[in-house]
């Protein structure tokens, strides 16, 4: 694990002779790793300090404990990361300062102390597992000096970050310096955030608002969403790899019988805030549905339960154990400050669809370019979106979902469809079911946000639902090709899509009619297609969509 | 775990607080009644102190109940109104009154109770949510209590 320094010493003094060429940490057992720990650095088992260190650092308000939380009534992060061969698990603490800003000496100066003395006394790179700030802390730390004159950076092997708000938090901006300053994704976005805050004004002590707590201190200004302080911080080190995993709590908001639900992030900050640095292109985002005035809901991704999230804590070991791969592969090379090519940050992923049911299971996926992902939670559904990212100029015009739900005799489900952000555009979504085969349609509501709608009983357990994605045919589609697109789309026989008198049979939230006599198969509409007089913008379409079952 | 179990820091502090033996039923009794006064708690972690109902959110939460549709979602915040499927937001004949000294404020975000009557159905308590835009307070959300 982590890049393994075989540093040689050089002949170059004149007690060369008498040295044994001999790694770095058999070189430092006059100062060993144990001569590190200090009251901020401490070691896990304190009999076990020079393996390989991984070093744990908490966020605001919080503590190392945030670490050694039991998982499911198992091994807490701590002890799962302890339990791995040749490693030392340290912990930074910074608790009684936390609600300073990183600059704070006791912080990410510090904290940059901790990451040298533990690299160069146990002559291994130091795998960083980040929660919250933490990870702003390592941000500081890694540009710092260390005594050899090299940026702390080029002595970490890799971070895993928690929720680290690396852009800020848009939750705070809007708490702070007034709802109609802030810029949102988009509009679901937005009213998810501003029903959120209401309800989280004076709330105190409650974990569902982690924020109500921190508004007042140093912190809480320095993390407002692209705040001086995080612009100032040091730029991210390209070289070193980041695995983000980011909590993205999904609210169903009520408006008396109607509703809609958006993300509001894990509660501290926002899911792309989180996975800004990730280099692994594939951040873990945990999705989870929640609701206002539900006293006993899970919290499964809310900010400060994160660190003891069961998928959370096995995703964070298995990456600590990729990073051990880094280190075999890069065993023999010297120490060095050469950086490494970097893979560069990825995307965000384009879009989400979360799909929650009424029994609470849920399960989200990603648009994502590439090989159909299948996605799979307990009970509820397995569902396989056939590709396409609604950014990707090459995607189809319409997505075909199928949804496997527990629908029985008895047993009527209600399937809740939204986008999470970002959409150019979330009003340009048209979702249509094809109620041939039992689902109900009397339930069903449609908005900005997504859909809502029931199926069973006695209808079979798997339905199709289709996207259809107008505006996102190219954000370069000029506005009279996509009223031809969706004239066309009307057009075609048996499919019925009713909208709204303001916004035109595309634009704006819309009703979708229970009448759709939807053809499985011919309304999965590539973009070659197409009428040749209608610019989509495309240049292909290798976007086709592919449906596989998951039973 | 939510944190609707644990002590608050206000209780701690009143925990702390030596009371004399003699008049302490009083003095108990009189701190119950304004921790009554100036907090509710629904189960979701205790709130912070109550204040006076802002007039125009009061005025905001009647056009909840107005005639037309229109009227009653002009309440709302505009991103809330786009993001919410259309449609009543409440029945016609429906009665709303908020309940007073339950406003919570945290900047230009706060939350109210409300009694809400909807026609052939029981009175519920409802929570609504408000955002200040403009000087002028809007809803956000409209959640029963059950």
């Amino acid at each position: 694990m982590i890049r393994r320094h075989v540093v040689l010493v050089a002949a170059i003094s004149m007690l060369a002779s008498t040295l044994m060429i001999m790694p770095l940490a058999s070189r430092a057992s006059a100062d060993s790793p144990a001569s590190c720990a200090t009251s901020q650095l401490q070691p896990i088992a304190s009999n076990n300090t020079s393996g390989e260190p991984i070093l744990l650092v908490h966020g605001i308000t919080s503590s190392p404990a945030v670490f050694d939380h039991s998982v499911g009534g198992g091994a807490s992060l701590a002890k799962r990361l302890e339990a791995l061969a040749g490693v030392s698990v340290w912990t930074f603490d910074y608790h009684s300062v936390s609600l300073d800003w990183v600059t704070n000496p006791s912080i990410g100066p510090a904290l940059a102390t901790a990451i040298g003395c533990l690299e160069s006394s146990t002559g291994y790179h130091v795998a960083i597992v980040d929660h919250s700030m933490g990870g702003l802390a390592t941000q500081y730390a890694m540009a710092q000096n260390d005594d050899q004159g090299s940026p702390d950076a080029s002595n970490v092997s890799g971070v895993i970050t928690i929720g680290t708000p690396f852009e800020g938090s848009k939750l705070l901006s809007a708490i702070k310096n007034g709802a109609g300053d802030i810029k949102y994704s988009n509009p679901v976005e937005g009213a998810t955030i501003q029903a959120y805050l209401s309800y989280c004004a004076g709330r105190l002590d409650d974990n569902f608002c982690p924020l109500t707590n921190i508004l007042d201190s140093p912190v809480g200004t320095a993390l407002e969403y692209d705040s001086p302080q995080i612009r100032s911080l040091p730029k991210w080190p390209s070289y070193v790899p980041v695995f983000d995993i980011a909590g993205n709590m999904q609210l169903k908001v009520n408006i008396g019988p109607l509703h809609f639900t958006g993300s509001v992030g894990d509660g501290a900050g926002s899911v792309d805030s989180a996975t800004a640095h990730d280099t692994t292109g594939q951040p873990l985002v945990i999705t989870c549905p929640v609701t206002l005035l539900h006293p006993m809901q899970t919290l499964a991704c809310e900010h400060t339960v994160l660190p003891h999230n069961a998928t959370v804590v096995g995703r964070v070991v298995t990456e600590v154990e990729k990073l051990d791969g880094i280190d075999t592969q890069t065993a023999t090379t010297t120490t060095s400050t050469t950086a490494p090519t970097s893979t560069g940050p990825s995307a965000s992923p384009a879009a989400t669809l979360l799909a929650s049911d009424s029994s609470g299971d849920s399960i989200a996926s990603t648009f994502s370019v590439g090989p159909p992902k299948l996605v799979s939670a307990s009970g509820f559904t397995d569902a396989t979106l056939s590709n396409c990212d609604p950014m990707d100029p090459s995607r189809s015009v319409a997505t075909k979902i199928v949804i496997n739900t527990r629908a029985t005799s008895s047993l009527t489900e209600t399937v809740d469809f939204s986008f999470l952000a970002p959409l150019t555009n979330p009003g340009s979504m048209s979702f249509v079911m094809d109620y041939s085969n039992g689902a109900q349609c009397d339930a069903e509501s449609a908005g900005l946000a997504g859909v809502s709608f029931k199926v069973g009983p006695n209808a079979p357990n798997t339905f199709t639902m289709y996207a259809i994605d107008i505006d996102a045919v190219s954000p370069d589609t000029p506005a009279g090709d996509l009223q031809a697109l969706g004239d066309w789309l009307i057009q075609q026989p048996s499919l019925t899509i009713e909208g709204n008198a303001a916004g035109g049979p595309f634009w704006g939230p819309r009703v979708i009619t229970c009448e759709g006599d939807i053809n499985n198969t011919s309304y999965l509409v590539p973009a070659g297609q197409l009428p040749a007089s209608i610019n989509t913008g495309l240049s292909s379409d290798s976007c086709s969509p592919q449906l596989t079952q998951n039973q | 775990m939510r944190a609707t179990q644990q002590p608050t820091a206000h209780h701690r502090v009143r925990k702390s607080v030596a009371i004399p033996l003699l008049g302490g039923v009083v003095l108990a009794g009189a701190i119950f009644a304004v921790l009554t006064l100036t907090h509710h708690s629904n189960g979701h972690g205790v709130l912070d102190r109550a204040e006076k109902i802002p007039t125009s959110a009061i005025m905001t939460s009647r056009q909840l109940v107005a005639a037309s549709v229109k009227s009653q979602r002009d309440a709302l915040a505009p991103l809330v109104d786009s993001a919410t499927p259309p449609g009543r937001l409440l029945p016609a004949g429906s009665a709303l009154a908020l309940v007073p000294m339950t406003w919570h404020q945290s900047g230009n975000f706060a939350n109210a109770m409300a009694d809400i009557h909807i026609p052939g159905e029981a009175q519920q308590k409802y929570e609504l949510g408000f955002v200040r835009l403009s000087g002028s307070w809007r809803v956000t959300f409209i959640q029963g209590s059950s």
